[in-house]
């Protein structure tokens, strides 16, 4: 287990916040534990970092995280990786913050002979158009050949159900 | 913080003002004060080092015709001079910002243009983007930042890979991001 800048945070310890002072020891390998020296007390080795409030596997979201590093849409990897959009966001959220501390801190007093600055266009839109039921029921089937309307079968029942679901054109 | 470095920009006012609010000191009260209101703000003086320049592209039917360059902030022998050392091109240019803002839009899948894959919600586009960005300084060797081993490595590897952190110096090695997840913030400065 690495020691290096594991820290005390009991707020009554004399060595509380001291980075790589010493007085952290391993209490357990097992369990992936350290300890305090001063005072005794002991916490997880992931205290502190992305990992010490997740519940699943720690691979697993490191793949879901590189993926997201790739370009890869959400939607994309729920499919791939049996994971919900939700949870995906939710680690994405916890990394990103993480991140940007680890970022912050580890970026300093870097000497730059050059600068080039720059804008990146981009935005953010949720759409909230209300529509009408029939709107609704014709964005629904638009597609004609969308595959939730395949059924599991021969070609042939596929095409007589994507013929059955062509919609009539809506009446306005 | 060192010496001011070179700045090179498009033509979006809002740079200058930064600079200005960054690299100046403001000037100290006139020992005798004369007649008149005295300034609300002092007057500000310009770090003498700071050089910035600025390229204009002026585009017609979505093609850039000509291609301006203005030196705002210091002189043009001294930028001329940075460029030539550094060897970033053999006159001002952005070609590097706009080559980070490609790959910038290569890694991350909300920054896409003309698709349907743009964020929803302001916060999470943060996130992909600090995210992207850590992947991008820590994470992923840069093939043009790649030095040439004195003696061939195993399997005869010729090059080190590195990344733009370790070219700063703030790392030693490529770093996963298992590595940069694991990472132990110092504790709070009270």
């Amino acid at each position: 287990m690495e020691l290096k800048r594991q820290w005390c945070d009991q707020p009554f310890c004399h060595n509380w916040g001291q980075v790589d002072a010493g007085n952290i020891q391993v209490h357990s390998h097992v369990e992936q534990r350290l300890y305090c020296t001063t005072c005794l007390h002991t916490f997880s080795v992931d205290r502190g970092t992305f990992f010490e409030t997740l519940r699943s596997e720690c691979q697993a979201v490191l793949e879901i995280l590189e993926l997201l590093g790739e370009r890869n849409s959400l939607r994309a990897i729920e499919r791939l990786k049996h994971r919900s959009t939700n949870t995906v966001l939710h680690w994405l959220d916890l990394a990103g913050q993480h991140l940007a501390a680890v970022s912050a801190e580890l970026i300093h007093d870097v000497q730059l002979r050059q600068a080039q600055v720059d804008e990146l266009w981009t935005f953010v839109k949720k759409s909230r158009r209300i529509v009408n039921p029939t709107t609704r029921q014709t964005r629904g089937i638009r597609g004609f050949g969308v595959r939730w309307l395949c059924p599991v079968g021969s070609a042939s029942s596929v095409i007589s159900a994507r013929s059955a679901a062509k919609p009539k054109p809506p009446s306005f | 913080m060192g010496r001011a470095p070179l700045f090179t920009s498009d033509k979006l006012p809002a740079y200058v003002k930064a600079l200005i609010a960054n690299y100046s000191t403001p000037e100290p009260p006139p020992p005798k004060r004369g007649p008149g209101r005295p300034r609300k703000e002092p007057k500000r003086l310009l770090d003498p080092d700071l050089c910035y320049a600025q390229v204009d592209k002026r585009r017609e039917g979505g093609r850039v015709v000509e291609v301006k360059r203005r030196i705002l902030f210091g002189s043009a022998e001294e930028i001329a001079r940075i460029i030539e050392t550094d060897g970033c091109g053999s006159q001002i240019n952005t070609a590097y910002v706009e080559r980070d803002n490609l790959t910038s839009r290569q890694s991350n899948g909300r920054l896409v243009r003309k698709t349907l894959s743009h964020s929803k919600k302001a916060l999470f586009l943060q996130r992909q983007i600090a995210l992207e960005d850590a992947i991008y300084n820590f994470v992923r060797p840069h093939s043009a930042l790649r030095v040439e081993l004195p003696r061939p490595g195993a399997h005869g590897r010729k090059w080190e890979a590195r990344t733009p952190a370790m070219v700063a110096g703030l790392t030693d090695h490529i770093l996963t991001l298992e590595e940069l997840l694991s990472y132990r913030l110092a504790p709070p400065k009270c």
